[in-house]
């Protein structure tokens, strides 16, 4: 596992980054020389960054036969297809798409959250939901689609580019289509509800579109979450500002963006909609921030940026706090 | 839209630069200008560049530009996006309106005072509305058929009318489609509760009915939103145009999707690019309004290839690229402008 360590720092108008491996930056960081010379902490961009590789998921966890519970829940969570890696006890998790377990610590979830009301946005199996649920969230909701036909995709061009590339893609079909299983169509949830069960959680699933999320239709929360979704939204902003909307502390923004875009130094997207993954848009962190901003968000803090490796492939991930105003939040 | 502030360029261009040193990667960024002072200088140029160059080049084997470009997926070099300079002429001062020389000229300007008219639109007897925009004398870069006797036309977010009252011109039967108050434009959310105590009256179409008057004429003005545009409120249209709208919009192509239901023959998307983001021809890059402390009624300013793609997605068969120009208009900054056909 490589870990490479990021630093930013102002220095009379101009911005320097430096990157080094960890082992070196913690060489670097322990010399008198660089103690004395050390730039003072900035806000915002000062956030110490870690990048790290983490490995993919998927298989499921060797059973242990001796253990009668470990095998019951082995056979419960089989035929599944699962999207999260969720750790169900007795040496068991689920075996994933995703795996965020290693990179939990990232994401800047409170450590206490004992009391407060809570809402996973995209919940899919509900990995974050039981975390939230773990730190002691009293309220949890998680809300998805119940059926792929409600994905946000554009269909015309899926369905185009499947008809007319055929063959050629077909890599890309059974990728899409192992996505679509993944759903559930016939018992929409299944992977939480399974996973719910097992953990004898609380957390509720609730068939919400993300652009229907509003006070009146959910209520208020001191956190709202989306990972790994907005890239799947041809409006983003609508989402973000219905986040907005039901916010009463914060709301965590944890997606994938474009290290290329984000050079560019403005808030500058690439629009995707044309391909077959159903991925609408790349984003640089200026465009995601600029978005929180103009929904009301303020401040909007960096919490981290990584880089994730998964069975989708691997890309660069940010964590954004947006906090709500206290005259937002009166008002 | 009404634009009365600067929206373009809308922050500092940024020169980034990466150097690698053995295991440290080191990234400079500074603001385009002082960077540009700072690489001419002497200096730069016979002391720091050669050693930036030969320390990254040593390492990497990729000479000095080794700033990520180089995986064949069709951006342009990061060189080019900060070279970029907009050229930032001035603002012009609206044209005062003309001494009234007749009492037919005295009466128009009478009516049409009082209000801050967004499109040049001529009245005749030698006047004209001291608009914002002037569209009269960059007519023929929309490449509009000059005879449209029999054409069935939508002009989308007609504002002040100058498209709809020149497609009449024509012969064309026009509907102009608006929404009712500035309070239904596409702005964020959080912008309402102040647009609502500023007790401000943000009613549209003040001046199309005065313009409409003074013309005698005939258009048809509906309260639609582009995105409610469908055959079944509208009907269907041999052309629709739409100029100077997509930007202001949040979801630019579910508009472009509602304008495909309603054309039959073609549809007019002129509208504003992003010259700087043209650099990167294979991507559909795009700018997310603007950052910093001002507001913009600006979503996205796309690049040329985004225009294409939304098209494309919106079902339009072919796009054609019509011209490229700056608009006439008293803001301070240029603003780029493309014109494309696209065909259902």
């Amino acid at each position: 596992m490589a870990v490479t360590r990021k630093k930013d720092f102002n220095f009379a108008g101009i911005r320097v980054e430096v990157s080094a491996d960890a082992t070196r930056a913690e060489r670097i960081q322990r010399s008198r020389l660089y103690r004395m010379l050390r730039p003072a902490r900035q806000d915002g961009g000062g956030a110490p960054v870690l990048v790290r590789e983490s490995a993919a998921g998927g298989a499921a966890s060797p059973v242990s036969t001796a253990d009668p519970e470990a095998q019951a829940i082995a056979e419960r969570i089989a035929g599944i297809g699962w999207y999260h890696t969720i750790d169900l006890g007795h040496g068991i998790a689920t075996p994933g798409f995703i795996d965020n377990r290693s990179s939990v610590p990232l994401f800047g979830i409170p450590d206490d959250l004992t009391g407060k009301r809570c809402l996973d946005i995209g919940t899919y199996d509900g990995f974050w939901a039981f975390e939230m649920e773990r730190r002691g969230a009293s309220e949890i909701i998680g809300i998805d689609v119940d059926s792929p036909i409600e994905h946000d995709i554009p269909r015309l061009a899926r369905l185009k580019a499947m008809r007319e590339r055929g063959e050629a893609h077909d890599k890309h079909r059974q990728v899409w289509n192992d996505q679509l299983a993944n759903i559930g169509i016939e018992y929409p949830g299944q992977g939480f509800q399974t996973a719910k069960q097992l953990l004898g959680s609380k957390a509720q699933r609730e068939a919400v579109n993300v652009y229907d999320v509003s006070p009146e239709r959910l209520g208020m929360f001191d956190l709202v979450m989306i990972s790994q979704l907005l890239l799947r939204l041809r409006d983003p902003q609508t989402v973000i500002e219905n986040m907005f909307s039901v916010a009463r502390e914060c709301a965590i923004i944890a997606e994938p963006y474009d290290p290329e875009l984000e050079q560019l130094g403005r808030p500058v997207s690439e629009f995707t909609g044309t391909t077959l993954m159903g991925i609408w848009w790349r984003h640089s962190i200026k465009s995601m921030r600029r978005m929180m901003e103009i929904a009301g968000f303020d401040p909007v803090e960096e919490v981290a940026r990584f880089e994730v490796e998964n069975r989708a492939g691997r890309f660069h991930k940010v964590v954004l706090k947006g906090h709500v105003p206290a005259a937002a939040r009166e008002g | 839209m009404p634009k009365q502030t600067s929206t373009w360029p809308t922050e500092p261009l940024k020169r980034e630069r990466k150097v690698r040193l053995g295991s440290l990667e080191v990234g400079l960024a500074m603001d385009a200008g002082p960077a540009e002072r700072l690489r001419n200088s002497l200096p730069y140029r016979y002391v720091v560049r050669p050693a930036l160059s030969r320390l990254s080049g040593a390492r990497n084997g990729n000479g000095h530009n080794g700033n990520g470009n180089g995986n064949g997926n069709g951006h342009a070099s990061g060189e080019d996006i900060s070279v970029y300079k907009a050229g930032r002429p001035a603002a012009k001062p609206i044209a005062p309106l003309t001494e009234p020389t007749t009492p037919e000229a005295r009466a128009l300007i009478e009516k049409i005072s009082g209000y801050q008219w967004y499109h040049t639109i001529d009245l005749g007897h030698g006047v004209a509305t001291p608009g914002y925009v002037d569209h009269r004398a960059q007519l023929p870069f929309y490449h509009l058929p000059e005879d449209m006797t029999g054409m069935r036309v939508l002009d989308v977010a007609t504002f002040d009318g100058f498209w709809a009252f020149e497609f009449e011109r024509r012969g064309a039967e026009v509907t102009a489609i608006d929404v009712a108050s500035m309070r239904d434009i596409d702005i964020p959310t959080n912008w309402l509760d102040e647009f609502d105590k500023s007790g401000v009256n943000h009613e549209m179409g003040v001046g199309f009915k005065i313009a409409k008057e003074i013309k005698g004429s005939n258009v048809r003005r509906e309260i639609c939103s582009v995105y409610d545009a469908s055959p079944e409120r509208l009907g269907m249209f041999d052309m629709v145009f739409t100029s100077d709208l997509l930007i202001h919009l949040r979801d630019p192509l579910r508009a472009m999707e509602a304008i495909w239901t309603v054309t039959k023959g073609f549809a007019v998307f002129a509208d504003v690019y992003h010259p700087e983001l043209e650099a990167f021809t294979g991507n559909a890059l795009a700018q997310f309004a603007r950052a910093g402390s001002g507001r913009s009624d600006v979503w996205w300013r796309p690049n040329t290839t985004t225009y294409r793609v939304w098209a494309q997605l919106a079902r339009f068969s072919r796009m054609e690229e019509k011209s490229r120009f700056v608009l006439q208009a008293h803001f301070q900054d240029p603003i780029p402008k493309v014109v494309f056909h696209a065909y259902r």
